[in-house]
């Protein structure tokens, strides 16, 4: 921590993309771009990929 | 078509599959943690949430207005979201097992960016109504809770 004086870009692989927004569950961060949900995987971001809409799965 | 995503909402709180009004005599049926999203697929924004591997994609609301900001309660049973379908935003819950909505605020100005207070009793948001963006707070009734 140094009072915000020093900061790190964490967006490799996710630079031509719009971030709205950044949230967790856990240790996994996800983001909300305007080309989906992603999120960081073993230090690599992944398109999050979504069922149909309606669809059920257990 | 080109997709817009906005406004993430998560929940950590597991999916309870039952519709006792005695939550805590539920069982959980499921223990994956799911996440909302505000999506504009058609001609406005809507409110979809879905598990966080991205199975079991649902759309929460459904109105020419745009639904936005959705936020989970601290017991994962209702969201709280903005919608405009008046024609400005204000603040409304919905109980995510019937999928009913209650309008929390009622102002000519925008209300958004609400968050709930960790009891799940109180709902923080943004407000322009003294004319500047301000932080107000308003009381969850027992029926929105």
């Amino acid at each position: 921590m140094n009072a915000g004086a020093q900061w790190d870009p964490f967006n490799e692989g996710l630079t031509i993309k719009r971030i709205y927004t950044v949230a967790t569950i856990g240790n996994t961060v996800f983001v909300g771009t305007n080309e989906g949900l992603y999120r960081l995987n073993a230090g690599v971001w992944e398109r999050v990929q979504e069922d149909a809409l309606g669809s059920t799965n257990p | 078509m080109k997709r817009k995503f906005a406004y993430i909402a998560l929940g950590t709180t597991t999916i309870l599959m039952c519709f006792l009004l005695a939550a805590d005599l539920c069982t959980q049926a499921s223990d994956v943690p799911y996440i909302a999203f505000s999506s504009k697929r058609n001609e406005n924004y809507d409110i979809y949430m879905m598990d966080i591997n991205g199975k079991n994609l649902q759309q929460l609301t459904d109105h020419f207005a745009d639904e936005t900001y959705p936020t989970f309660s601290p017991d994962g049973q209702r969201m709280a979201y903005v919608s405009s379908w008046d024609g400005n935003e204000d603040i409304y819950v919905m109980n995510l097992n019937t999928k009913v909505s209650e309008r929390l605020t009622n102002h000519l100005a925008r209300d958004n960016n609400p968050a709930w207070s960790p009891d799940g009793r109180w709902i923080a948001f943004v407000s322009e109504r003294a004319g500047t963006l301000d932080i107000y707070k308003i009381q969850v009734s027992f029926s929105a809770r």
